[in-house]
């Protein structure tokens, strides 16, 4: 199949009809981010999926159907014309229109048209057509989009899909299965007819015993072999999951622990920092820090207040001294008598004078009772009362009846020690405060570190083969399970591989045995018979599995063909392709010492792949007699400039149709600062060049604005 | 070369088949010329390469086994 001309209309982006014609080798579409590459490459995928018609809305060209008329119709459609066996034609299409502000489609056509009735619609239609010219097996080594789908062998069931489709010989299944019936059915017929013969009939049973029970051991060996080389199969591949992901799955393994380091640094650090100061202003009396120049305050006060008092009480006691001699000396003055002062007579001679009851001043008698006897008696009393000066505080501490005085002063005696407290509560706030600001400041550093460890992380991830963390994390964890895993059921298999041949021989002497019984019998002969039809047997298994050594070994040469030729004047190293255990394939390098590489650059591992997919399309119009083009969406994004130019020149002269959709000799103006081509680059190019992209004017925020336009570059 | 005188060669080339029935190595063989081989065991394995046609159907098998069951009754190896 080689296509001749691809037409595109009214899908997605490419507005109206758009065609596009192809040569039989390279053709280079080359297009700048967003300017419909892999637009084009989907309307491909769309038209080449025969399985189904229906037509989707978001298939429909914005700007088409912000256009349409009420009542007018539109048409998306794909095309493409191509050779094989003659010229054929097939479109895939579908009609919409809009109706109450909805659009709807209808009329979805698969039409085809072959040589010779051109006009013509084929009946058979173009899924048909397709399926028949271009079948869903060659389209899964037909089309890939970007560079991680290149690796055919990816999936475990391509192997065998590979072998069937692709190699020198096929469908071997049906004879196996065949010999397998036909030994049964020989069996069957033999163990009867010696049966017949009774001397030979407990013989035969005996045998026939042996013969299952060594049947049943090496089916029971032979299932363990299987499940041993399966799993060995299923390590292996995971160990190579590992070797490729090796330096992204330890590099992973140091990142999180890292992070999780960082994390417990940070908890730690969380941990030590009190800032629950609310909390401590009162549990820890961090309140009373701003209390020194209050208690200063305070005590002033309470100085000045005992001050005040005393000063108050002398006042008090004065102003009493002052009223009492006032009140004395106006009694005097009313009796119009002066007195002698208290203390004349004395107190001892008063009391003498009223002991002998006699005025000893005038010499007159005195009785107990008389007028003289009392006024003696009164004057002493007095001077008892003058002289008792209690009863004169007395009458002062009522002035301060309640003490409190006395009681604000312990207060200020008490408050006078929590100074000193105090002093030591600020020291301590401050180195709190300042313990926890040094705190913090580490937690913000291990926080960025966090956080650029996590970016790496993302990075790392993001970079590696669609594996998700727990993917790789699982590689680095069980790596060394699996290889002892594997390790240990390598050596299993070679023991299973004795005790298998070991029965089989037994089962080959019980079978001779069991052919003897024949001898000389009716019976002979369909010994004979069985014989052949296991030998047929094993002739086929043994067939199948050479075709498929055959196979890998050819692919195997033409892919190191191409590996060279792509990588020309660079390290290549030698592709391998083995069969694995699980009976699918892989696709590894190594250099010429025979070391495996085990971690090529994306641009050599691309170009392994690629190599390999040119082998396959290669053997396949060997075998086929039919060519079917390669189909590339971007698969170089990871080489040079200088590596991308020389690969399509090699790829411009390999035989083969190759169409790759590229932003490669696209490069930015410097006045302008838009993408320009390289013409130079493209003048050098042996191959058909095409230019893709958006026509100018568009508004940048409204989809219905865009529609590509095609340019031919190059012839 | 089609397919099947592919898959004849090739089982006709296996070393044990070949011990066990003295089979010349070396020659090459189209369907029909293995048909009309004076080797039974060659005969028996071009008529099922030949008559089964890669067919997987139940009923073809019995066919083909029949045939080559008699071929090989009629003509002792």
């Amino acid at each position: 199949m080689i296509i001749r001309e691809v037409t595109i209309e009214n899908f997605r982006c490419y507005y109206g009809k758009n065609s596009i014609d192809f040569n039989d080798g390279l053709t280079l579409v080359i297009g700048d981010n967003g300017d419909g590459k892999t637009t084009f490459f989907e309307a491909l995928e769309w038209l080449f999926n025969t399985s189904t018609l229906s037509p989707e809305l978001r298939l429909i060209s914005q700007k088409k159907r912000a256009e349409l008329a009420p009542s007018e119709i539109g048409t998306v459609k794909v095309g493409i014309t191509f050779e094989h066996d003659g010229k054929k034609k097939v479109e895939k299409s579908f009609d919409f229109e809009i109706k109450n502000d909805e659009i709807i489609t209808f009329n979805s056509k698969f039409i085809g048209f072959e040589e010779g009735d051109f006009d013509r619609l084929s009946s058979t239609g173009g899924g048909n057509i397709l399926d028949r010219c271009f079948d869903a097996a060659i389209r899964k080594y037909s089309l890939f989009k970007g560079e991680k789908q290149l690796n055919v062998f990816n999936k475990p069931e391509a192997m065998n899909y590979l072998v069937r489709t692709f190699s020198n010989i096929r469908d071997f299944d049906p004879y196996l299965s065949f010999s397998e019936y036909a030994c049964e059915e020989t069996q069957k017929i033999y163990r009867k007819t010696i049966r017949l013969n009774d001397r030979n009939a407990v013989k035969e049973r005996r045998i026939s015993a042996d013969i299952k029970a060594s049947k049943r051991e090496l089916h029971e060996k032979m299932k363990r072999l299987d499940a041993i080389m399966k799993e060995v199969g299923e390590y292996d591949s995971k160990i190579n999951d590992y070797e490729r992901n090796q330096a992204a799955s330890e590099t992973l393994n140091h990142l999180n622990s890292r992070i999780e380091s960082l994390k417990n640094e940070q908890a730690k650090i969380s941990i030590k920092i009190k800032e629950d100061y609310s909390t401590r202003l009162l549990d820890e009396e961090w309140i009373l820090c701003g209390f020194p120049s209050i208690l200063e305050e305070f005590d002033e006060k309470i100085s000045n207040g005992n001050k005040v008092k005393r000063r108050i009480e002398q006042e008090e006691r004065i102003k009493q001294g002052r009223q009492r001699a006032f009140d004395e000396i106006s009694a005097s003055i009313a009796k119009k008598v002066l007195p002698l002062p208290i203390t004349i007579p004395d107190k001892d001679t008063m009391q003498e004078l009223l002991d002998d009851e006699i005025c000893k001043v005038c010499g007159r008698k005195a009785p107990k009772g008389s007028d003289a006897y009392n006024f003696m008696q009164r004057k002493i009393d007095e001077l008892n009362r003058v002289e008792q000066p209690k009863e004169k505080e007395h009458k002062l501490e009522e002035i301060f009846a309640n003490n409190f005085m006395k009681e604000l002063d312990q207060v200020k005696m008490s408050l006078n020690f929590d100074k000193e407290n105090l002093n030591q509560l600020n020291l301590r706030i401050e180195e709190d405060i300042h313990f926890n600001n040094k705190m913090r400041l580490e937690g913000v550093k291990i926080k960025e570190n966090i956080v650029i460890a996590e970016e790496d992380k993302m990075k790392l991830l993001a970079q590696t083969d669609n594996l998700s963390e727990q993917e790789l994390e699982n590689l680095f964890h069980n790596m060394r399970n699996w290889y002892r895993f594997k390790v240990d059921g390598e050596k299993q298999i070679p023991m299973l591989k004795s005790e298998i041949e070991k029965i089989e021989k037994k089962l080959a002497g019980y079978n001779e045995e069991y052919d003897k019984l024949a001898s000389n019998s009716s019976a002979n002969i369909y010994a004979i018979i069985n014989t052949a039809f296991n030998k047929i047997k094993n002739s086929f298994i043994s067939a199948k599995n050479t075709n498929t050594q055959n196979f890998l070994k050819q692919l195997e040469e033409k892919s190191n063909e191409y590996l060279k030729k792509l990588n020309f004047e660079d390290f290549t190293g030698v592709i391998h392709i083995k069969e694995n255990y699980s009976g699918g394939a892989e696709i590894r390098l190594y250099d010429n010492q025979g070391q495996r590489v085990h971690d090529p650059n994306t641009a050599l591992e691309t170009t392994m792949f690629m190599s390999v997919l040119f082998a396959i399309s290669e053997l396949t119009s060997i075998r086929r007699d039919n060519d079917y083009p390669l189909i590339f969406d971007a698969p170089t994004s990871s080489f040079s400039d200088a590596k991308e130019i020389s690969f399509f020149n090699v790829i411009a002269n390999v035989e083969k149709q190759c169409i790759i959709f590229t932003k490669s000799f696209l490069k930015a103006d410097r006045k302008t600062g838009k993408n320009e081509l390289d013409l130079d680059e493209i003048d050098k190019l042996n191959g058909k060049v095409y230019r893709i992209a958006k026509k100018r004017p568009f508004d940048s925020r409204d989809l219905s604005t865009i529609e590509m336009e095609i340019s031919q570059i190059k012839n | 070369m089609t397919n099947q005188e592919k898959m004849l060669n090739l089982v006709l080339s296996d070393t044990d088949l070949i011990k066990y029935y003295k089979l010349d190595t070396c020659e090459f063989y189209s369907i029909e010329d293995a048909l009309n081989s004076d080797k039974t065991i060659i005969v028996a394995i071009a008529t099922i390469i030949k008559q089964l046609n890669g067919s997987d159907s139940s009923s073809k098998q019995k066919e083909v086994y029949k045939q080559v069951f008699n071929h090989l009754n009629n003509n002792a190896l």
